[in-house]
């Protein structure tokens, strides 16, 4: 027991001590050989930069994209399930949609940022489809692959009670493949961020994509920084947030 | 005198196609059993055991012929009414992780909608029976070996079906769980009537609880034989010691003409 406390208290150190030894490490290098301010940002000036201008500027670009990655994220995730669902129950719809749900998949959807901002103009609107389009694709595909995948011996005890359709969802088909869907969850919060900052760079006056943009314009480099570091975070947010409703979801032994 | 057939297998043949090849899993197998009957089937791995209840279950369908259950004969699709006198008891357990020991034994209550003060008694009477009452709200993967088996064996009679179709039930488990387990279904089955259909690799095991054994063959499947088990009822642990009983046992094993099968405990 007490070798486990030691690895667990392991776990959280040494990350935090690696990023305190890397940054003062980058810090020294970075004044010491006199690094030009145009071309990268110390530690120090970026945390500067992040503290002062945290309420006027970053934290309210920051608030809105996470509010646009998570608009797309949370309409993203059922819909993916839902068509997973109706492809998987009704057989020649599946089949007759084959081909270009891989096509859908495998394309970089936001390819499509440019038209979809003639239609839709510049605005919240445009970003969360754009999320909704690149995610949903993955939460479906792993989805699909659950759904798939069932146990045969599983549904033949469904077929032994006579189970509707919907009761081989509810306690089968479901349950199953829950850790496949939460997988999917955790794929596509990647390029739900990436949707985002994408179509912000494309046409935004807001958001940390558009705040990225901006300040290289005005060769801001502090502020550049300090907006990349708000993007990993929320990045890093957006993955973590799957696993943490898994392990309150999945009470049972796999 | 003609008795009531409860279950009648009719001319059942199946194959199962592959690219590679067809593999005849069952030619030509007919097999009656009378209600209250306690029928068991031995035979060598892959002879086709499993695979006739499961067409008797509808989970599969024959390729060719019929089942008649309570003079209803079905083939591809089994009446919703045939299916509720059923119960089936797999090979391993086959309960549902994410759901607990009482959920998972009142599934078949809520797919056959059944619902009232009169089937949450039989679920309590279930859950003390196979001593699971204190484990109700335990996940199922967290059970014993014994214990999974059990459940999946109350759960198969928790609608109270008329018929009991089960695939090899206690193979997985140890000699003294085997034979208690034996002794209580024996049990209920006197009690309640229960017409069953036993499979088992066990031939101790079939001359013990049964009114009769088929004994079948592999590649083809077929019945080759079938032998009546005259020992008295109600049976007990202490008729394994007796001449007749190993008379019977080498007279199925006599028929399969394979002493591979003499598991003789």
């Amino acid at each position: 027991m007490k070798e486990q406390r030691q690895v667990n208290w392991l776990n959280f150190i040494a990350p935090i001590a690696l990023l305190v030894i890397l940054l003062v490490g980058a810090e020294w290098y970075i004044v010491t050989n006199d690094i030009p301010r145009w071309m990268i940002a110390s530690p120090s000036a970026i945390i500067k930069e992040l503290i002062s201008s945290f309420s006027s500027d970053i934290f309210p670009n920051f608030a809105i994209t996470l509010g646009e990655i998570l608009t797309g994220y949370l309409i993203a995730v059922p819909l993916g399930v839902l068509i997973a669902i109706l492809l998987t129950q009704f057989y020649t719809f599946g089949k007759a949609f084959a081909p270009y749900t891989i096509a859908v998949i495998s394309t970089p959807l936001v390819i499509l940022v440019p038209l979809l901002t003639i239609w839709l103009g510049l605005g919240f609107r445009v970003k969360v489809i754009a999320v909704v389009l690149q995610s949903f694709t993955i939460v479906m595909m792993n989805c699909t692959t659950g759904f798939n995948n069932i146990d045969p011996l599983k549904m033949e005890l469904m077929k032994t009670i006579n189970a509707s359709r919907w009761q081989k969802l509810k306690y089968v088909i479901l349950p199953s493949s829950l850790p496949n869907i939460f997988n999917g969850m955790r794929m596509s919060a990647i390029s739900a961020s990436t949707a985002a900052i994408a179509t912000e760079f494309y046409s935004s006056t807001e958001g940390l994509g558009a705040m990225i943009l901006h300040s290289s314009a005005y060769l801001n480099i502090e502020r550049m920084f300090a907006s990349i570091v708000m993007v990993a975070v929320t990045g890093i947010t957006l993955y973590i947030l799957p696993s943490i409703i898994e392990k309150l979801v999945i009470r049972w032994k796999i | 005198m003609t008795e009531k057939l409860k279950i009648s297998v009719n001319n059942v043949t199946k194959i199962f196609e592959s690219k590679r090849q067809n593999i005849t899993a069952l030619l030509d197998v007919s097999m009656s059993v009378r209600e209250g009957e306690f029928v068991s089937l031995v035979g060598p791995s892959g002879c086709g055991k499993s695979t006739v209840i499961r067409i008797i279950e509808n989970i599969i369908p024959p390729t060719n012929g019929s089942v008649t259950i309570d003079g209803v004969t079905y083939t591809d699709r089994i009446p919703s009414d045939i299916l509720r006198k059923l119960g089936f008891v797999f090979q391993a357990h086959n309960l549902l992780p994410w759901m607990t020991v009482e959920q998972n034994l009142r599934l078949p209550l809520k797919a056959f909608g059944l619902k009232g003060d009169k089937w949450d008694d039989q679920v309590e009477m279930l859950l003390s029976f196979s001593k699971l009452t204190n484990m109700r709200n335990v996940y199922t993967n967290e059970l014993s070996v014994g214990m999974q088996q059990r459940l999946g064996v109350v759960r198969a009679l928790v609608h109270d079906p008329e018929i009991l179709l089960m695939d090899e039930p206690f193979g997985a488990l140890d000699a003294l769980t085997r034979d208690e387990l034996d002794i209580q279904l024996l049990d209920i089955c006197e009690k309640t009537h229960k017409t069953v259909i036993f499979i088992t690799h066990s031939v101790a095991e079939s001359v013990l609880l049964s009114d009769r054994v088929y004994v079948m063959k592999t590649n083809p499947g077929e019945i080759i034989g079938e032998v009546r088990i005259g020992l008295p009822k109600p049976r007990s642990l202490d008729m394994k010691d007796s001449r007749e009983f190993a008379e019977y046992e080498y007279k199925i094993i006599d028929a399969i003409g394979n002493l591979e099968l003499s598991s003789i405990k």
